[in-house]
């Protein structure tokens, strides 16, 4: 196994142990000499998606999924904090709780996306109309959503109706439990894309942007 | 054999006998206001509404079990928080009342008796008893001491807590606890046969199951304990197979089978101890074909329903309200086709 490998796995390791110094120490102290965005090439992005893929097959839980976004959230903005370095502002991306009011899901999806080295704008919890129009008004590229009722689920059918009138191609990942239970759903609502853990949904646009 | 009545058919299949047939649990909340023609929240304020379409609903189907709970919410409501209603969903939690750890420290269990919403739980409750007397299986519903501060606090900051804060952790158990215990028993005491203890949180979809052993087990246990009555527990889809063995072990009766999860290892693992409740997709639901739920309730009756110990139900303990009248019925009908004990070897 590489030394990047190897970082990797002890990283993901101290994430699922929830054990913040020991994750500080491998960004901050062995990786010292790296550069930020390789720091979150070869050590964060694989960490968070191998902690997705086991959320996925239910290996890990969602505490676990929350602390270690939250753990790499942190270190990110130390690191930025810290350098001249900046997140990517393009492409633009978004996140929304749409007409539910249940954050976590939107936060944990919106810190692992920010992990990879892209800013994210956190919309919170919003309807539809609003929504709309913040979508058109800040050209969002990506607009991440989540639902954990059925009925705001049921919602991003408008919501992409709406966005088309206005003639608007933002493009929709839509998350949460009325997604995962049921397998064709976001195809139903007219979304482009589902994603059961948040790395997938970072795997995603990395891959509709020409970077995999 | 001779037909059972729908407690004798849930008595027996508790005991991990074969009654006359798999029974039948529909958790229909909603749908009891679409049927009395009154919006959800007109609904769910109304024990006379409540009571006589849980009965309607309980005929109609020749499902078996009358169900008493209207929303999660209205147990943060004793706290002071508040419930959003939606013409065609389940009402969702307000705003967090527990904004700082501070306020934890002055929270008192609140006395039920002053809690609208509840007392209204209690009185649908009573009246259901009296419509059915000891002829069908009445549930109450209560949200667990444990899963409750994922509302009081919102889910971000209970993580934190429960993570990094076990002194306020333990302060705030110790009220929920007690909050828990009165309104359970009150519903014992105004009819429900069986209470229903949802807890979400300590499936290992949510938390691992070192973290279930020193937090949500030991609270479940307590409670299961001082609770009267038998005691169910529900995990809203989560998955359980890792911590079967503790849910055992805590004195619960029955448990939620997730889809998540194969029914056949379930079985295996409750061991003629537990029986399963489960594990009809709920959210798929609203676009069965007719052939899917014949095949959906024939594969449960059949991966679970063997010897007993199984009742037919939904995943999440709640049919979403946009499943329609006719796949209500379609389900009902299948369990009635393919649930007939002696079961046919598939």
């Amino acid at each position: 196994m590489g030394k990047k490998e190897q970082l990797a796995e002890e990283l993901e390791a101290a994430l699922l142990a929830i054990d913040q110094d020991a994750c500080r120490h491998i960004i901050m102290d062995d990786m010292a000499d790296v550069p930020i965005l390789s720091r979150i090439e070869n050590a964060i992005v694989p960490a968070l998606a191998s902690i997705g893929v086991k959320w996925r097959n239910g290996d890990v839980a969602l505490s676990q999924v929350y602390l270690s976004a939250k753990i790499t959230d942190a270190l990110l903005e130390e690191m930025l904090s810290s350098s001249h370095e900046t997140l990517a502002s393009r492409p633009k991306v978004a996140a929304v709780c749409l007409e539910d009011h249940h954050l976590l899901g939107i936060h944990v999806v919106r810190m692992v996306v920010r992990s990879s080295g892209y800013d994210v704008v956190d919309y919170g919890r919003m309807d539809l109309e609003p929504l709309v129009e913040r979508v058109c008004r800040d050209e969002v590229d990506y607009l991440l959503i989540s639902t954990l009722m059925l009925r705001s689920a049921l919602r991003v059918e408008k919501l992409k109706e709406k966005l088309e009138e206005r003639k608007c191609d933002a493009c929709l990942i839509v998350g949460g439990a009325p997604f995962r239970y049921d397998a064709s759903l976001w195809r139903r609502v007219g979304a482009d894309f589902t994603s059961s853990s948040p790395s997938e949904a970072l795997e995603f646009i990395l891959s509709r942007e020409g970077k995999r | 054999m001779k037909a059972m009545s729908s407690m004798e058919r849930v008595l027996t299949s508790l005991q991990h006998k074969e009654p006359d047939r798999v029974p039948l649990l529909l958790s229909l909340t909603m749908h009891g206001a679409k049927m009395q023609g009154v919006s959800i929240q007109k609904y769910f304020s109304s024990p006379q509404l409540m009571a006589e379409a849980q009965v309607r609903m309980w005929k109609k189907y020749e499902s078996d079990f009358l169900n008493s709970f209207t929303y999660s919410s209205a147990e943060v409501e004793a706290f002071g928080g508040s419930t959003i209603f939606y013409e065609d969903g389940p009402p969702n939690s307000g705003e967090p009342v527990i904004q700082a750890l501070e306020d934890i420290e002055s929270l008192e269990p609140p006395d039920v008796q002053t809690v609208k919403s509840l007392m209204v739980t209690i009185e649908a409750t009573r009246r259901m008893k009296a419509a059915v007397g000891e002829e069908v299986p009445i549930l109450g519903v209560t949200i667990s001491p444990f899963s409750l501060p994922v509302m009081q606090m919102g889910f971000e900051n209970y993580f934190d807590l429960l993570y990094s804060d076990m002194e306020h952790f333990r302060s705030l158990m110790k009220v929920n606890t007690e909050f828990q215990l009165q309104y359970a028993n009150m519903l014992v005491e105004a009819g429900a046969t069986a209470i229903v203890y949802f807890d979400p949180l300590s499936s290992t979809t949510i938390i691992p199951r070192a973290k279930f052993l020193e937090t949500g087990f030991n609270i479940a246990r307590d409670a299961v304990k001082r609770m009267h009555g038998p005691i169910v527990a529900h995990f809203a889809s989560g998955r359980i197979l890792p911590i079967v063995d503790k849910i055992i072990e805590a004195g619960f009766i029955g448990v939620s089978a997730s889809v998540d999860e194969d029914l056949k290892i379930l079985k295996k693992l409750a061991g003629g101890k537990l029986t399963l409740i489960g594990n009809l997709n709920g959210m798929e639901m609203p676009n069965w074909t007719a052939e899917q739920i014949d095949q959906n309730v024939r594969s449960a009756i059949s991966d679970g329903a063997r010897g007993g110990g199984f009742v037919l139900c939904d995943n999440h303990g709640e049919i979403p309200y946009q499943v329609s009248d006719e796949t209500i019925q379609g389900i009902a009908d299948a369990s009635r086709k393919y649930g007939k004990y002696p079961l046919k070897r598939t």
